[in-house]
């Protein structure tokens, strides 16, 4: 594959694309626990998006919250990043960053401290394949 | 000895895509499912200028927190354009934004 003048992030929804992909998407992390545990590198990025909470009711919301917290704790043991994203599909259904300042401090994270270690994680990710 | 002032208030403008009474009971609906209905009336929530499109809602300061992951976590999906601690300089916020996206548009095409 040829390096491209543009930033780009390969990003799957399969967990078994780990190791292949930039990102990968964590749909439940309830399910896929064992299988992150064994498959996760240092340096791999994990997502969680916030439109899976919205369709949620209270109580699955609040344990997605506390799944989201135990994601962190992984992430910072493997050494790797978790991405928390909107999810959007529209304008409206887009977060705000005092939102996910927010949603992170719920989820036991500093919000300054974890938009440091994504961009420095997204400088790492982005500066293997772009040429300039 | 003085009285003790009321608490202080952050006002919330939030950009939905169905009408205000519906977005501000999904609002109140998760605030009190995530943190209970003590937490809901500590909040002291309330739309101040319900609208079609953006409506502006006040909450506790010490709330502030609580009702912004309620707005991120709510369904039908809304999003929270600007916060300030005075009704007055949010709308003009808000307009100069509302302005900048126009002009913005207007130049694209």
């Amino acid at each position: 594959m040829r390096p491209v003048k543009y930033p780009y992030l390969v990003v799957s929804d399969r967990i078994e694309d780990i190791a292949r992909a930039d990102l990968t998407i964590v749909q439940d992390f309830g399910k896929a626990r064992e299988k992150l545990k064994k498959r996760v590198q240092a340096g791999a990025g994990l997502e969680v998006q916030v439109s899976q909470a919205r369709a949620m009711d209270g109580k699955a919301a609040a344990k997605w919250i506390a799944q989201v917290q135990e994601l962190y704790r992984l992430c910072k043991l493997a050494r790797c990043q978790l991405v928390i994203s909107s999810g959007a599909t529209s304008p409206s259904s887009m977060v705000s960053g005092r939102c996910l300042d927010a949603l992170l401090e719920e989820c036991g994270m500093r919000p300054a401290r974890h938009w440091a270690e994504l961009e420095g994680w997204l400088e790492s990710r982005l500066g293997r394949r772009v040429t300039v | 000895m003085t009285l003790k002032r009321r608490e202080k208030r952050r006002y919330i403008s939030v950009m939905h895509g169905c009408p205000a009474a519906e977005a501000a009971t999904a609002i109140e609906r998760r605030l009190q499912e995530l943190y209970g209905t003590i937490a809901l009336e500590r909040a002291s929530l309330k739309a101040v200028k319900p609208g079609e499109g953006i409506s502006i809602f006040r909450c506790g300061l010490g709330s502030q927190g609580k009702v912004l992951v309620a707005i991120a976590l709510a369904y039908p999906a809304m999003a929270t354009l600007d916060m300030s601690s005075s009704v007055k300089r949010l709308k003009k916020r808000l307009a100069a934004k509302v302005n900048t996206a126009l002009l913005a548009e207007k130049s694209r095409g």
